[in-house]
């Protein structure tokens, strides 16, 4: 195929996968999958993925002018010459229909329209001759058109011609001054005119309602049903050369222009009423030549151009080269998020993170730490463990508050310590002292980060720095070991955990060794510049600390408090024993300043309860998003007088409002059973009372303190009167049984010392109403009543209660 | 890779919407071709259309799912100028033994827009049984149910006035009882003289009306969809833009002072993140549960997922391209599962086919 050498080319309706080019040949192309078969030399690519390959070619035309395939099962094709003549192609050599029309003068032909509801209609549009009809209608099953019922049009020239899609209603634009509708039930005379100059590319809407048209730069759309006048007109930048609808969508027309490389997409949107059309439309351009790398050079111009005829998004493009694109037309796509989506398990998100912690009871164990391993997340592992250290009795007293920081620079001052100076003991030869600081409050403090000998040194020693080693954290044993001076202690911890069968040996050897040879006066001497780049290389955090410890000044260790390896809690015990009052107070300001900017939960031992610890979760969710924890840990640790701070409702309503989107019922409700449990009960317990429908007195309370009087064994049944006004209590619908049977069941949040009816119930044995028409009933009968019927149980009654509130059950899944 | 799976929509014209209900378990559409579907899973978990019905007299551009403690409830907006909200309810019993069928009842119309209706969404739950529409004459209209028994009766409770054509509206999900409501619109005017394109509202308890509070001054060019991400008890609220680029907006509401919402500081308005790796128009975004995750496709019929990284810095984590090789009018559900990329978090898409080579087919 040389370029240049199609005029035009068309899908085939009704063999999806064949097209038709012409030009001096009529070639019939089939479409292929890239991997589908073997390609020749006659194959065009048309995309990455498909080529089409030449079936068929015919070559005994001579200047075609249109062609137009047919709407039949078969491949059939009607080619219009310049001469006037239209032939019928089946591109079938033996079985050729090779059927001609001539007309009887002799002219062009123009256009060509077959009908999609009868494909054996043909419309054929010819030049103006003013002795011959310009428009024929050839029923190609009956043979060639003679009677005059089928030539239309004395004297015009028909432009364009198009079938409408349900009244054999034949559009033509005629002599470039109007569109005329030729009703072919009826006579040829009849027939309903406009007066345009809209006359060319005149095509219908799949809907069959609307017509398009266009003439030079000006595309209309026109109401089939009231043709009157275009319901709206379109500028292009360029004179259009060929406009079609969309055959699948009545949204979308298409036109390109003459010399442009830019297709325009016409959306139109139209409204059904009967009575008068609204019309919105907006285009948008294409470039179908366009590539990355033909942006700077020049852009084939769009010569033809056919519509797919199944598949929305994808059409043949004819460059004016010559070069045919089997194209997608890029579709505005909307999209949504499934609220479950995200939870396969490949996804590292945070709400399939919370999902999974949520089905784990993350946050519910009653044994705090163990919150920690199920959040498989080291962090908050850690976290927990710090909160287990600090709970006491459900509450978490910061750090702040118990050595009495202010945050107010004038603020009451906070407690005072006595200092004392204590000579390194482990030294013979040295007189160096370190000043540690000693206070009640201190001790307490030093107590909620974990370290809970109370500077009990023989607890010390024979409990809680066996406990850290047998978890093999010995050189945190070591540490906390030199922090108190002992030094021995801690070589001899190091020595051991060298002996061990364990990667760092070598590093606890050497750390022993060096502890050793370790004197307090002597490093304090030496040079002060590189130490801490010697630190630095020692990558166990504790060990290094150990050292800087060791090799600080006297009362400088900064480098002790922003060693960032070491958990929080270590390091504001260590600042409990070390730092002045005034430069703990600094610290602990400084530090939940930080924690906060951070996000760092750790700084929890500071803040506890405070309103810094709820900025403090703030902070934290701000950064995570992690509302689960959060939500937990307000409702765990905070007192529930700070639960009505609108924040914790907040943190707690969308957390509750997750568990609902994914229906964890369970695991929602044990939240709300854990958050009741932990709080001081409400004052208003009851939310439910019953009242006698006739004295207006609650029957709840009698019944409740008629079962407390009787024994277990007593019949609740029994009670089926108002005790008050002794009228009858209401019966279920149903059973027709009382409603006594519900005695002590009332939603009654605290009724667990007088729960002797209520334990024997199954919720399915409550009574339910319908809260429209009143009627009610044991909820068990109610529900297998409503799975069959969709009224109320009650005679007469036509309330469809069930499908009320009730949201209706989708199909079952699984 | 992608797992795709396609569902037939058999909608005879373009999809303009497709929601979630509430639990993820049910979705709907809506078309040009006047229809909502309403689709259930079956027994096999395929998605199937358990209901199909006209629902107005033109192209039908959103829908919203009520929250279910309406019932099951859904309203829709249109070219034809109104708005409906259907209702599913058991229809009649046909026979003794089998359970009545479920159908969608047209509970009220609003025709109070005298153009395109554009967008409708109801109002967080907390808020109550509220719609707010937006129109192509620029008002956004809220609209409340006061009985929520009884659905077809709407009152009209605020008329809020934009100058420019409506395209698009969302509603601040923000369970917190400080902050005030707030409503964003979008304008797909096309003219860059006109301003801002992006509005936000705020609702006054006090003086029971909504005001405007801000005009997002650095959106310009056309505004094709707007979503808050929900809040998942954050500080501030987060805005998704689509419109020439993608841009994140971080919304920092002031707490009322003395208790007076409105009467505070302004809304603090930060840009998070501006995108323009879509090289054409963006079209519509969306997000996930907890406001992590973004999805936006483009004019080009590409999507992009977004993430947010622990450095609040937002990446594309994956682009999804269709193959280009599928029959019309049928919606993928593309589940994506990358092997390599830990990055890449796991979705699904519903969309209206796809496409092969978006990079070589700019929109203009």
């Amino acid at each position: 195929m040389s370029g240049g050498m199609i005029h035009g080319l068309s899908w085939c309706p009704n063999v999806t996968d064949n097209f038709v080019t012409w030009g001096p040949e009529v070639n019939l192309y089939k479409v292929q999958e890239n991997s589908d078969a073997v390609r020749t030399n006659s194959s065009i690519e048309l995309s990455p993925h498909t080529y089409a390959s030449l079936l068929a070619s015919e070559t005994r035309y001579q200047y075609v002018r249109c062609m137009a395939p047919s709407y039949s099962k078969e491949v059939l094709v009607a080619i219009g010459l310049a001469s006037g003549k239209v032939s019928l192609c089946n591109f079938d050599s033996i079985n050729d229909h090779n059927m001609e029309f001539t007309p009887r003068q002799q002219r062009t032909c123009l256009c060509l329209a077959w009908n999609e509801v009868e494909p054996n209609l043909l419309a054929i549009g010819h030049d103006r001759n003013r002795s011959d009809y310009c428009i024929t209608i050839w029923d190609v099953d009956r043979g060639i058109p003679k009677e005059p019922s089928s030539l239309i049009g004395l004297g015009d020239t028909a432009h364009s011609l198009c079938w409408d899609k349900i009244n054999k209603l034949l559009v033509a634009g005629v002599s470039q001054k109007s569109i005329k509708l030729y009703d072919t039930r009826q006579s040829n005379t009849n027939c309903a005119s406009i007066q345009t100059k809209l006359v060319y590319g005149l095509c219908v809407s799949p809907s069959g309602r609307y017509l398009a048209s266009y003439v030079d730069t000006v595309v209309g759309i026109w109401d089939l049903r009231n043709i009157d006048k275009p319901l709206t007109q379109i500028q292009t930048l360029k004179n259009i050369t060929n406009l079609t609808w969309c055959p699948t969508r009545t949204s979308v027309v298409s036109a390109i222009q003459r010399d442009s490389p830019l297709c325009h997409m016409i959306e139109v949107h139209c409204t059904d009423i009967d009575d008068g059309c609204d019309i919105y439309s907006t285009k948008r351009l294409l470039a179908p030549f366009q590539t990355r790398n033909t942006i700077t050079s020049k852009i084939s111009t769009l010569h033809d151009f056919s519509w797919h005829p199944t598949n929305y998004e994808r059409a043949l493009f004819l460059s004016d080269t010559g070069r045919i694109i089997d194209y997608t037309i890029p579709i505005r796509k909307t999209i949504q998020w499934d609220p479950r989506n995200n939870l396969s398990p490949e996804c590292d998100d945070i709400a399939k993170v919370i999902n999974r912690r949520a089905l784990n009871d993350y946050g519910l164990e009653n044994e705090i730490k163990k919150n920690g391993d199920v959040a498989q997340n080291p962090t908050l592992k850690s976290v927990w463990n710090l909160l287990a250290n600090m709970a006491r009795d459900g509450q978490l007293i910061g750090l702040k508050k118990i050595l009495g920081v202010s945050s107010a620079a004038d603020g009451p001052p906070m407690s005072k310590s006595e200092c004392d100076a204590i000579q390194w003991p482990d030294f013979s030869n040295s007189c160096s002292f370190a000043t540690i600081y000693k206070s009640e409050q201190r001790e307490f403090a030093q107590c909620l980060c974990g370290w809970t000998f109370e500077n009990n040194f023989s607890v010390m020693l024979n409990k809680f720095i066996p406990s850290l080693c047998s978890r093999k954290e010995f050189s945190r044993a070591a540490m906390i070991c030199t922090f108190y001076m002992k030094i021995k202690e801690a070589i001899d911890i190091l020595s051991k955990a060298a002996t061990d069968q364990n990667a760092a040996s070598t590093t606890y050897r050497l750390a022993a060794i060096a502890l050793t040879g370790f004197n307090a006066d002597r490093s304090k001497a030496s040079g002060e510049n590189q130490r801490p780049s010697a630190f630095a290389q020692i990558n166990d955090p504790y060990l290094r600390t150990i050292f800087a410890f060791l090799s600080s000044d006297s009362d400088n260790y900064d480098t002790v408090i922003n060693e960032k390896e070491i958990s929080l809690a270590d390091r504001m015990a260590f600042a409990c024993r070390y730092l002045s009052d005034s430069k703990l107070a600094e610290l602990v300001k400084n530090t939940i300043q930080n924690c906060i900017d951070n996000g760092d939960l750790h700084g929890l031992l500071l803040t506890g309860e405070s309103k810094d610890g709820i900025n403090l979760l703030q902070s934290y969710l701000d950064w995570t998003e992690d509302i689960q924890t959060v939500s937990l840990l307000a409702i765990r640790f905070f007192p529930s007088e700070v639960h009505t701070e609108p924040r914790f409702k907040y943190w707690i309503e969308t957390y509750r409002d997750l568990l609902d989107t994914w229906e964890l019922w369970e695991k929602r409700a044990e939240f709300d059973i854990k958050m009741e449990s932990l709080q001081v009960p409400p004052k208003i317990s009851r939310s439910v009372f019953v009242l006698c429908n006739f004295c207006g007195k609650s029957v709840s309370s009698a019944l409740q303190d008629d079962v407390r009087m009787r024994s277990a064994a007593a019949n609740p049944n029994k009670l089926s009167s108002c005790p008050n006004c002794r009228k009858p209590l209401p019966r279920c619908s149903l059973c027709l049984l009382h409603m006594g049977t519900t005695t002590a069941t009332s939603l009654h949040g605290t009724s667990a010392q007088n729960n002797v009816g209520w334990k024997s119930k199954a919720f399915s044995k409550w009574f339910s109403w319908c809260q429209t028409c009143r009627h009610g009933g044991h909820t068990e009968h109610l529900m297998e009543w409503f799975s069959t019927n969709p009224e109320c149980p009650v005679t007469a009654c036509s309330c469809k209660c069930f499908s009320l509130d009730f949201p209706i059950p989708p199909l079952k899944q699984n | 890779m992608f797992d795709t799976e396609t569902i037939r929509a058999d909608h005879k014209d373009v999809i303009h919407d497709v929601n979630y209900d509430y639990y993820g378990k049910r979705m709907a559409t809506c078309s040009s071709d006047q229809t909502v579907k309403v689709w259930d899973k079956d027994e096999n978990n395929k998605w199937v259309v358990s209901s199909s019905w006209k629902a107005h007299s033109g192209s039908i551009w959103r829908l919203s799912w009520a929250h279910p403690e309406f019932g099951q409830v859904i309203a829709t907006c249109s070219f034809d100028r109104t708005v409906s909200v259907w209702e599913e309810n058991l229809g009649d019993k046909v026979t003794p033994t089998m359970a009545p069928m479920k159908r969608w009842t047209r509970r009220t119309t609003l025709v109070d827009s005298r153009t395109s209706v554009t967008d409708v969404k109801f109002a967080p739950k907390h808020l109550g049984l509220l719609l707010a529409t937006a129109s192509a004459d620029g008002i956004i209209r809220i609209y409340e149910a006061p009985d929520i028994m009884n659905l077809s009766q709407w009152s009209l409770q605020h008329e809020i006035s934009c100058k420019l054509p409506l395209s698009c509206l969302s509603w601040s999900k923000s369970l917190f009882r400080l902050h005030a409501p707030l409503i964003a619109a979008g304008s797909d005017e096309s003219s860059p003289t006109s301003g801002g394109k992006v509005f936000i509202f705020e609702y006054s308890e006090n003086a029971r009306k909504w005001t405007k509070v801000e005009t997002v001054s650095a959106v310009v060019e056309p505004v094709h969809d707007i979503a808050f991400a929900p809040t998942a008890g954050r500080s501030y609220h987060i805005l998704a833009i689509a419109s020439k680029d993608l841009h994140i907006l971080h919304l920092k509401q002031p707490l009322p002072v003395g208790n007076e919402p409105g009467t505070g500081p302004r809304l603090e308005i930060q840009s998070s993140a501006q995108f323009t790796d879509h090289y054409c128009h963006v079209w519509r975004v969306c997000w996930n549960i907890t406001g992590t995750m973004l999805a936006s496709t483009g004019d080009d019929g590409s999507a992009r997922i977004w993430k947010m990284n622990y450095m609040k810095n937002w990446k594309c984590a994956a682009v999804v391209k269709g193959d280009g090789n599928q029959s019309p009018t049928e919606t993928f559900l593309q589940s994506q599962q990358s092997s390599m990329n830990v990055s890449t978090p796991t979705t699904k898409y519903y969309k209206k086919g796809t496409i092969a080579n978006p990079s070589q087919v700019p929109w203009h």
